[in-house]
């Protein structure tokens, strides 16, 4: 298991002040448990066929899979790196998952009516997105806008990067 | 340098305060499934709709057009005298002529042992959610969703205990035939309450488990893989594990069509 780089803290410091703790300790988790290794090729559709396979014939269960991945540990710069590339990987899927789940609910909200043989003829606004118990409200709008914040994140992030790992090697 | 990556994250985060807390990423990852179902379901030629917490749908000319995801701890299905405002739901029927059907995000279900369990996505019976909403302080459903799909967002490889805890859930929210005299609804045995259409056997309570399992779409959606212990336990419950769910990729479009597939030929 590898030991978490000091040179992380002051990038734990600043997702926690963001409010995005959790963001911390998944980089923490993924660094201890380590990436996969060449093993890892994921077998869900060997898995898949199995099961099919033995609902139309019951005779055997399906097996089990040949084997786990063999985790490789995530070490020193190695780590920077990667947490660099976690943090702007994460949040711009988690933007790109609402923006399409926004597209799902304006597409099903856009053929779905009441009376669906009337047209409805009142001016049509696109979904927002809330949040129970909360302020928080986002629309697709607000999703473009974000997407165009990320290369900025993502360039924050390598440059603080590349200096924290070019601060190790000066000292 | 730390401090241009503080201020583009507070540029983000700030109107994207989803992320703030530990299940905002996790609750992403559900809206996303549970959406692409939906979809599927219409691109399937279902008619599919959104619908407000007091049972009333999202017209497209409508000025109120939000669709609330829920939030934090799960809960029960609120009150329709509680107003539009809680947790939406997405509605969807094969045709005018079928039963509606509501899929659900985060709702607590009541087992035979009384303990509550969320799931994560869940497909019931429309007439059980208008029951619900019917009273005057909402509540749980008692048994178990035709589709229950248990959502992990998280890092770590799926281990044993997870596929476990899904197992353990959906055996005590299963009624089966033989349960009967300790329900206190009459007969004929239903497999959720209150509320359960009887016209066609999807619904009726099961004679076995295994009957009950195989009735049934059960799934675990990772954004990771499963090991291989965790893999062990599905076949023989009927669960389908479905890893590698991320953005648009095969993990995700593997489990949207599985889910389409089963409620295209299960539902009535």
């Amino acid at each position: 298991m590898a030991t978490i780089d000091p040179r992380l803290i002051e990038l734990v410091d600043t997702l926690v002040a963001a409010g995005a703790d959790w963001l911390a300790f998944e980089i923490f988790d993924e660094i201890r448990s380590g990436k996969p290794g060449e093993e890892s090729d994921n077998r869900d559709p060997e898995m898949h066929g199995g099961l099919r396979s033995w609902k139309d014939d019951k005779s055997s269960a399906p097996g089990p899979r040949k084997g786990d991945a063999v985790m490789k540990p995530i070490e020193g710069d190695d780590q920077i790196e990667f947490a660099a590339s976690y943090v702007v990987d994460r949040i711009t899927e988690a933007i790109e998952m609402t923006r399409m789940s926004l597209d799902n609910l304006n597409r099903i909200s856009t053929k779905s009516s009441e009376n669906s043989s009337e047209v409805d003829p009142r001016p049509q606004t696109a979904i927002t997105l809330g949040l129970e118990d909360s302020e928080f409200r986002f629309t697709r709008d607000q999703a473009e806008q974000l997407r165009r914040l990320l290369p900025e994140l993502r360039t924050a992030l390598s440059e603080w990067s590349i200096r924290v790992r070019q601060r190790e090697r000066e000292s | 340098m730390i401090n241009s990556v503080r201020d583009n994250l507070d540029a983000i985060l700030g109107s994207f305060s989803v992320l703030n807390n530990a299940a905002g990423a996790g609750r992403v990852f559900e809206l996303y499934i549970m959406t692409g179902i939906a979809r599927e379901m219409q691109d399937r030629g279902f008619e599919v709709w959104l619908q407000r917490s007091d049972g009333t749908r999202i017209n497209p000319g409508d000025a109120n057009r939000t669709f609330i995801q829920r939030g934090g701890a799960p809960s029960h299905v609120p009150s329709a005298f509680d107003g539009p405002n809680n947790a939406s739901v997405i509605g969807m029927r094969r045709s005018q002529n079928h039963d509606s059907w509501e899929l659900w995000n985060g709702i607590q279900f009541e087992g035979r042992s009384g303990a509550d369990h969320e799931i994560d996505i869940a497909l019931v019976p429309a007439t059980v959610g208008a029951s619900l909403r019917a009273t005057a302080t909402g509540g749980s459903p008692f048994g178990r969703p035709r589709v229950a799909i248990e959502c992990k967002d998280v890092q770590a490889t799926g281990a044993p205990d997870e596929m476990r805890a899904l197992v353990a859930r959906l055996y005590d929210l299963s009624i089966l035939f033989y349960h009967q005299p300790y329900l206190n609804y009459p007969p004929p045995p239903m497999a959720i309450y209150p509320g359960s259409p009887q016209n066609s056997p999807l619904y009726r309570a099961k004679n076995t488990y295994r009957e009950e399992n195989q009735s049934t779409f059960n799934g675990l959606a990772r954004r990771t893989n499963f090991s291989g212990g965790a893999q062990q336990l599905t076949g023989y419950y009927e669960i389908q594990a479905h890893g590698s769910v991320t953005l648009g990729s095969a993990g995700y479009n593997g489990l949207i069509a599985a889910v389409g597939e089963w409620i295209d030929d299960q539902l009535p």
